[in-house]
């Protein structure tokens, strides 16, 4: 893989070296990620596209401390990923909302500063509630709302402690068609507004060129990054964007990438 | 929500008795099957006393048994009372040593081979055996039936338990830990939680079987209790009694049961299983 211009930047917020790791099935390795380098800055949004069983959760649970570092190296503001768990620095999204059924909305929203110590969350809650377009749905619970509100209560928790590292894994996956394209554009906006730094793994192409700075393309296993692409769009995007030649002439590129191998 | 709907009465509620509060009618459609079921098998016990000729200390009739029950309600439900104590002491006891075990062997998965043997060997050990060697070292009080109820719940409620401690969301559990919560934090705001269905399941399960076991107990020797009425009345061939005592012991079970319910559907008002539909 040639390195992107940004790889060698100093100030990474993400920083991944000669990441390789491996699963153990049936008592052999089946190699999951094969020598990933990849550098985060801070207030980018980074893509992971790549067919399924390509790595790309892979790649990002290690980053977010969940698997154990076996090959190479991952840094988060140039400490281990551990010390950001501390610090309560990330904020994650997974495709399953893995809300808890018995809190109310507020009460899930809330977890993160309970883990924190935060006092008075109240004002916090409401003002992420708004954020994500449910005010007024605190006291529902989980089961009572649809898919999508669902995980837009999944952001405003993952938004909580106000990480400087959003990590999302596939989010939107799970949701119909016409709910994912909405929450599509709330994320977009909810991105630009907040400047967050987001690492995002999806299998949708049109998400990545609509939400990225940049879009990383992995290839099936054993995981390798084939390009990244710079997505020089401006900014701020919205529904209009995906209309685009520039954003259909990406589509193109990057579904090229894709089919290459 | 309703305010989209309009005011007029669905044509399909016009023959229903939409008047009738919704309680009232679910209470009668649930209380009327049973209730069916027990007066036809009352009524064929009835006739088989009558035409069989059976001797009365072997089958009672029906009126006997009730003459003898309703005539000295006290005095059963106050033995009864003797005997559910007993009962829900066991089921505390048990109950609480089994989630105990659970929460440690859920955490430290090698423990789970070694617990589990004993706990079988607890299990088939017949409660028959063991409440006369119970009644000699602890005596005629309630301690040997506690023991008792408590050696029976202890099983199913430390299987269940396990499990449902590690029957997480593990996409939650993930990001608990992303979220550095200590083991405890995870245990009381996931696990725990998740657990409670299991839990209820198991301890509906014991209650009923406590009971037993608490009145199983009593005929080993106690100074009170139903197990010890229904004895006394079977040695002297006084069916009415014997099975005023059974009776009284089966009604007491419904409504333990019952309870436990009522407690799960508060708690477990988020689980799949008690959505309301309506």
């Amino acid at each position: 893989m040639a390195p992107s211009p940004t790889t060698a930047r100093a100030g990474a917020r993400v920083r991944v070296r000669a990441l390789s790791h491996a699963y153990r099935v049936d008592g052999a390795l089946r190699p999951a990620l094969a020598d990933v380098s990849l550098d985060v800055q801070p207030g980018e949004f980074l893509s992971i596209i790549g067919p399924s069983g390509c790595g790309k959760s892979t790649l990002l649970r290690l980053v977010a401390g969940l698997l154990p570092v076996q090959w190479g190296e991952v840094t988060i503001d140039g400490a281990p990923p551990r010390a950001a768990q501390r610090a309560k620095a990330l904020g994650i999204v997974f495709q399953d909302h893995a809300l808890l059924p018995w809190r109310t909305v507020e009460a899930n929203v809330r977890l993160p500063l309970e883990l924190n110590r935060a006092r008075r969350t109240g004002e916090r809650v409401a003002e992420l509630l708004d954020l994500v377009g449910l005010r007024g749905f605190g006291r529902y619970y989980p089961h009572q709302l649809s898919g999508g509100m669902q995980q837009r209560v999944a952001l405003a928790r993952a938004l909580a402690t106000d990480p400087p590292l959003l990590l999302m894994d596939e989010p939107l996956a799970a949701l119909d068609d016409i709910t994912r394209t909405e929450l599509r554009l709330e994320l977009c906006r909810i991105t630009e507004q907040t400047r967050k730094t987001v690492l995002f793994v999806t299998h949708s192409i049109g998400e990545a060129v609509l939400l990225s700075d940049r879009v990383a393309v992995m290839t099936r296993a054993p995981g390798v990054i084939r390009a990244v692409v710079e997505i020089d769009l401006p900014r701020p995007r919205g529904p209009d964007s995906d209309t685009s030649p520039a954003f259909v002439e990406y589509v193109r590129r990057l579904r090229a990438l894709l089919w290459e191998g | 929500m309703d305010r989209t709907l309009p005011r007029h009465t669905p044509a399909a509620w016009r023959f229903s008795f939409p008047h009738l509060t919704h309680t009232l009618r679910r209470t009668v459609a649930t209380a009327l099957p049973p209730a069916v079921v027990l007066l036809g098998a009352l009524l064929a016990w009835d006739l088989f006393v009558r035409w069989s000729g059976a001797k009365p200390y072997l089958v009672p009739s029906p009126g006997a048994v009730w003459r003898r029950w309703w005539g000295d309600l006290g005095f059963f439900y106050g033995e009864g009372l003797v005997t559910v104590q007993e009962a829900i002491g066991g089921l505390a006891l048990g109950g609480g040593l089994a989630l105990l075990v659970a929460v440690v062997v859920a955490h430290w998965r090698a423990l789970e081979r070694g617990v589990l043997p004993v706990a079988i060997a607890v299990k088939v050990t017949p409660v028959v055996a063991v409440a006369p060697l119970f009644t000699i070292w602890f005596g005629f009080g309630p301690l040997p039936k506690v023991l008792i109820a408590a050696l029976i719940t202890f099983f199913p409620l430390l299987v269940n338990a396990i499990t449902g401690f590690r029957a997480v969301n593990p996409t939650t559990l993930a990001l608990l830990r992303a979220l550095d919560a200590s083991p405890a934090r995870i245990f009381f705001t996931l696990r725990l939680p998740s657990a409670l269905p299991y839990i209820f399941a198991a301890l509906k399960v014991s209650a009923t079987l406590a009971l037993i076991g608490a009145m199983v107990a009593e005929w080993s020797g106690a100074g009170r209790g139903l197990g010890r009425v229904v004895l006394l009345a079977h040695s002297n061939l006084d069916m009415p009694t014997l099975f005023a005592g059974v009776f009284t012991l089966a009604s007491l079970g419904v409504l333990l049961t019952g309870t436990i319910s009522l407690i799960e559907r508060r708690l477990l008002f988020w689980h799949e299983a008690f959505w309301s539909h309506e």
